[in-house]
């Protein structure tokens, strides 16, 4: 990863140094071609002043040809015999011309100069003294002209002053007697240079060749070293306004240093080109232009060095420097997604890894737990299931494409309702599903799987995906089944439950309660513990304690001594049993009840005597007394009521007095054996007093009890009795009301049983 | 003596004013290379004193602002007869070794002097030595003519004096004889010529300079190697010699020189 980011760094550092060349290299060619155009401005500025100079000088060239007086003096000049002559024939000449010199002084033209024929000076108008020396090896225009008698115009070195020269020939008369030169001092120039382009600064610099080396010995002080350097000279303040106005400049000084530090300075110097520098300097854009000079030879004898303001420079660089600025964001913001790319990608590697890792986890997890997972997507009718749910339905993979039809079809034909309906109604109800049936795999081997399934709704409430689990339990089922076998071979009784639901009974448990199977049980009671008696020294649910989830919790914390209960038989017998209590799973318990009533015959013996009726059998009061709350509470728990059935034998005491005694306990006796036979079993018979009796009936409502007390009547009264031909019982019946107290229950049904005396008897009130 | 010693490291400033015929820049630096050796040869630091004409570089050497002069012999000559601390210690040589001059009347020589008539004369400067001073003399000696009684004017330097009588504007022109010579390649001629004057020399105020420095300074200026002094230009570049003090008698002025022309 940090090799990844290093090297997105050089990426990045590479890429913004080349755009910062690109940059720079495009503000350089923006700049030079603002420079080009400046220069090509005072290129063609500095060509028209030289033309009109030229003009100028053509016109004191022709004007000093039509001076007879003149020209009569340089025949005499040529013709004279003695430098005695020549002498004052030089001053003649200078007396003749100073005034036309003075006129032209005033046009900046620095030098009047005639020359002999044999190109020597004749006289300097503008150093008159200094005469008579040969110019031909130091003047090239003098020996053109002297030579080829044309005129020579064009920059040039000297013996006192450089200049521009313009270098005419004097004819007269056919005869060649010398040449004239008017030389126009740089000032000159520069004044008509300044009148064009007002606001630049301008500077002659001359090359040592040209100036220096040129001029005589004498006259060297009146050159200055240029501080561009390269051998170049500047004529000094004596000579020129314009140097002594810029030499101590402390801009124009400024400039030059850094035209000199600017790239291939010294080379475009050298080259003897025209050629432009841009400056930038305290945020203010200079320009400066080198417009070559050639002497009269056509060779490099100096530049004009132009100095201008150009802002637009400073504006184009600092445009530049906002590009550079730009980029440089840019670059960083695309380096910095780059970056958040690259570690995203590293992570969203990192978590596909993890991913399949997790993935090749959970498969083998599933395929070790049998476990798989069905995601079904209802807008694209699209399924995904685990690698092990095609194990669960044994199908290849490559050939199984699934849809409900396809998966119900796999379902064991008694389970596809349930199935279909289990799924349907999750569906309506949005509600999870969970189901147990079995597959059939292509093999034809049948499998338990327990689906759990839940639905994905959108806004509109439609549904979207479908997200389940279905679970191999065949292993669980078969364990299960083994289980129920060997428990059911057990003498114990045994359940299966999770302290409040119970899920499997073994036969002993049917066998000692009388039911045939759970449901029929579960009709009756919803859990074994309500089947204990409350006794002392026995756990009943009255020992459950605050804090305690379920009994199983309760005698769990009991020492295995007090794991002791009481329970009725069918014939309501006592028994006791110990309970021994497994885990099966996270949420299930193996109970045992071991019978070990032998153990404690005699106590179960008093409380058979204690609970039943001696004559008849049937429960007598202590009985009542002992369990109604507790009948009670199951008749509640169940959603049903309890009815309360009064009644006693009509005229009772006729049969005792007719029949005798025995034959009145008799009649009891089959009485109660009668009573027992109509009603349920959860229906208990009490034999209140005498030949009242007590039936403690589980009902829905005073009508279904009053029925259920005629059909009791009805057999009584058809029953035959042992020597008793007709015996008949009345009845009084009432509806226990909630929070009310049994006893009035029982006198609200004694007050019936009354009535129904009164109305004259076997009737039910 | 305690001071003396305390402050012997430290630079004396004195001042220098050069000759007062050209513009300051040039003069300057035509002095330049005699200054800048004096410094570095000496405990001194030197400052340029310039001025215009040589009049004012006389009242500035009277009243102590100026320690040393370059001077001609005759500004030297008036100074002296003024102020008695004036003392010339070197004279420069010229090209021929000698560092004596003449001055000298020209005219053209085509021309024809009308002596009927008040000349007209183009001097120097008031106080050259070739100006009025020795014009004056020449013309006397030559014509019998008194300076005053003819039309003259300064012309403030030797070449203009002599094209002025080219250009018509004169009859005469006093010079010095050397540039006058250069002036007869135009037809000019020298028609007379004074006797030898001592040259420019370098004197020094005895009132601001002590005796100690004047000999320090006077031994290190005749002591110039000739490599350093023949690149100090047309002035200075044939060296020094020692002053001859007894050479100015002769400058022996009586009259006041008038410090403008007539015309």
């Amino acid at each position: 990863m940090k090799i990844k980011i290093a090297i997105a760094f050089l990426f990045l550092s590479l890429f913004v140094f080349y755009l910062f060349r690109y940059i720079d290299n495009a503000k350089d060619q923006t700049i030079q071609e603002l420079n080009e155009h400046s220069l090509l401005t005072v290129e063609a500025t500095y060509n028209a002043v030289i033309n009109t100079y030229e003009i100028a000088a053509k016109k004191d060239f022709n004007f000093f040809m039509n001076r007879s007086d003149v020209l009569n003096l340089l025949h005499s000049f040529k013709d004279a015999q003695t430098p005695q002559e020549q002498n004052i024939l030089r001053g003649e000449l200078y007396r003749h011309l100073y005034k036309d010199y003075d006129v032209m002084k005033k046009m900046h033209v620095r030098q009047f100069h005639l020359h002999t024929n044999d190109g020597k000076s004749l006289l300097r108008m503008h150093l008159p003294y200094e005469n008579g020396d040969s110019l031909i090896d130091f003047r090239p225009s003098i020996r053109i002209v002297n030579q080829e008698h044309k005129s020579v115009i064009g920059f040039e070195g000297g013996r006192i002053f450089p200049g521009y020269r313009y270098v005419y020939p004097i004819m007269d008369k056919g005869e060649y007697l010398g040449s004239v030169e008017f030389s126009v001092a740089f000032e000159g120039i520069e004044e008509k240079l300044n009148t064009l382009l007002p606001n630049y600064i301008y500077q002659l610099i001359i090359s040592k060749d040209e100036s220096y080396n040129k001029v005589f010995s004498w006259h060297r002080r009146f050159f200055t070293p240029s501080r561009f350097g390269g051998d170049y000279y500047l004529e000094n303040p004596e000579l020129s306004n314009s140097t002594e106005l810029y030499l101590n400049n402390e801009l124009i000084s400024r400039l030059i240093v850094l035209a000199k530090s600017s790239s291939n300075f010294n080379f475009n110097l050298a080259a003897h080109k025209d050629f432009s520098v841009p400056i930038i300097d305290a945020d203010k854009g200079y320009a400066v232009n080198f417009i070559t000079i050639k002497n009269t030879s056509n060779k490099a004898a100096g530049y004009v060095v132009c100095f201008s303001l150009e802002n637009e420079i400073a504006q184009i660089a600092a445009n530049y420097k906002k590009y550079k600025i730009f980029a440089l964001l840019m670059s960083i913001i695309v380096f910095t997604l780059f970056f958040v790319i690259v570690i995203q990608i590293e992570k969203l590697r990192r978590s596909k890894n993890k991913l399949k890792s997790i993935n090749h986890s959970l498969s083998e997890a599933q395929k070790i737990a049998h476990f798989g997972f069905i995601e079904y997507d209802h807008l694209k009718d699209r399924y995904y299931l685990s690698e092990e749910v095609y194990n669960i339905f044994g199908v290849n993979p490559k050939y199984f494409k699934p849809s409900y039809q396809v998966l119900l079809s796999h379902v064991h034909p008694d389970d596809v309702k349930k199935v279909h309906k289990a799924y349907t109604e999750s569906i309506i109800n949005k509600t999870i599903y969970i189901t147990q049936h079995r597959l059939i795999q292509e093999s034809g081997e049948v499998v338990f799987v327990e689906e759990h399934g839940n639905h994905e709704f959108n806004a509109e409430g439609e549904i979207v995906k479908s997200i389940g689990s279905i679970y191999d339990i065949t292993q669980q089922m078969i364990a299960y089944e083994n289980l129920e076998r060997f428990i059911d071979l057990q003498t114990s009784i045994v359940i299966l439950t999770d302290g409040i639901h119970f899920s499997f009974a073994n036969k002993s448990f049917y066998h000692f309660f009388g039911f045939e199977d759970l449901a029929a049980f579960k009709e009756e009671s919803l859990c074994i513990c309500d089947r204990f008696i409350q006794q002392n020294g026995f756990f009943s649910l009255a020992d459950v304690k605050e804090g305690e989830v379920h009994w199983i919790e309760s005698l769990l914390n009991l020492s295995l001594r007090q794991r002791i209960v009481f329970m009725f038989d069918t014939t309501a017998t006592p028994h006791a049993f110990g309970v021994s209590i497994n885990k099966y799973d996270t949420k299930s318990y193996v109970v045992e009840f071991n019978d070990i009533s032998d153990s404690m015959i005699e106590k179960l013996q008093l409380e058979k005597q204690l609970n039943r009726d001696q004559l008849t059998g049937a429960y007598n009061r202590t009985y009542f007394e002992t369990n109604i709350e507790q009948v009670l509470k199951l008749n509640r728990a169940k959603g049903l009521k309890t009815g309360i059935v009064f009644f006693d034998i009509d005229h009772f005491k006729l049969i005792n007095d007719s029949y005798g005694h025995d034959m009145g306990d008799e009649v009891l006796i089959s009485l109660v054996k009668l009573v027992k036979e109509q009603i349920r079993k959860y229906d208990h018979l009490v034999r209140w007093g005498g030949e009242e009796f007590i039936i403690i009936a589980r009902t829905t409502s005073l009508q279904s009890l009053l029925q259920m007390t005629q059909k009791i009547r009805i057999e009584i009264a058809n029953h035959k009795f042992k020597a008793i031909p007709n015996l008949t019982c009345s009845f009084g019946i009432a509806i226990h009301q909630e929070e009310e107290p049994i006893k009035l229950t029982i006198t609200r049904a004694d007050e019936k049983l009354y009535e129904a005396k009164e109305s004259g008897r076997n009737q039910v009130k | 003596m305690l001071l003396g010693s305390l402050f012997a490291d430290e630079s004396r400033i004195i001042y220098f004013a050069p000759l007062p015929m050209k513009n300051e820049k040039t003069n300057i630096e035509e002095f330049l290379p005699l200054v800048d050796y004096m410094q570095k040869n000496l405990p001194l630091t030197i400052k340029f004193n310039y001025h215009k004409n040589y009049d004012d570089i006389l009242k500035s050497f009277m009243d102590g602002s100026t320690d040393i002069a370059y001077l001609g012999p005759l500004p030297y000559a008036i100074l002296k007869s003024k102020y008695p601390y004036a003392k010339p210690i070197i004279t420069f040589n010229e090209k021929d070794g000698t560092t004596t001059y003449r001055c000298a009347i020209s005219k053209f020589s085509q021309d024809v002097l009308d002596l009927s008539k008040p000349l007209r004369v183009a001097l120097t400067q008031p106080l050259s030595t070739c100006g009025y001073y020795a014009t004056q003399k020449l013309l006397q000696k030559k014509f019998g003519l008194a300076l005053k009684n003819q039309k003259y004017n300064y012309t403030m330097s030797h070449t203009n004096a002599l094209t002025g009588v080219i250009r018509e504007e004169y009859m005469l022109a006093g010079s010095s004889e050397e540039i006058a010579k250069k002036y007869e390649s135009l037809g000019m001629e020298i028609i007379a010529k004074s006797e030898l004057f001592p040259g420019f020399a370098l004197v020094v105020n005895t009132k601001t300079l002590s005796a100690k420095e004047i000999q320090e300074i006077t031994k290190t200026l005749l002591n110039i190697p000739k490599s350093s002094y023949e690149k100090w230009g047309t002035l200075l570049e044939y060296g020094t010699r020692p002053a001859d003090t007894s050479s100015y008698d002769s400058l022996n002025l009586k009259y006041a020189i008038p410090q403008k022309g007539n015309i």
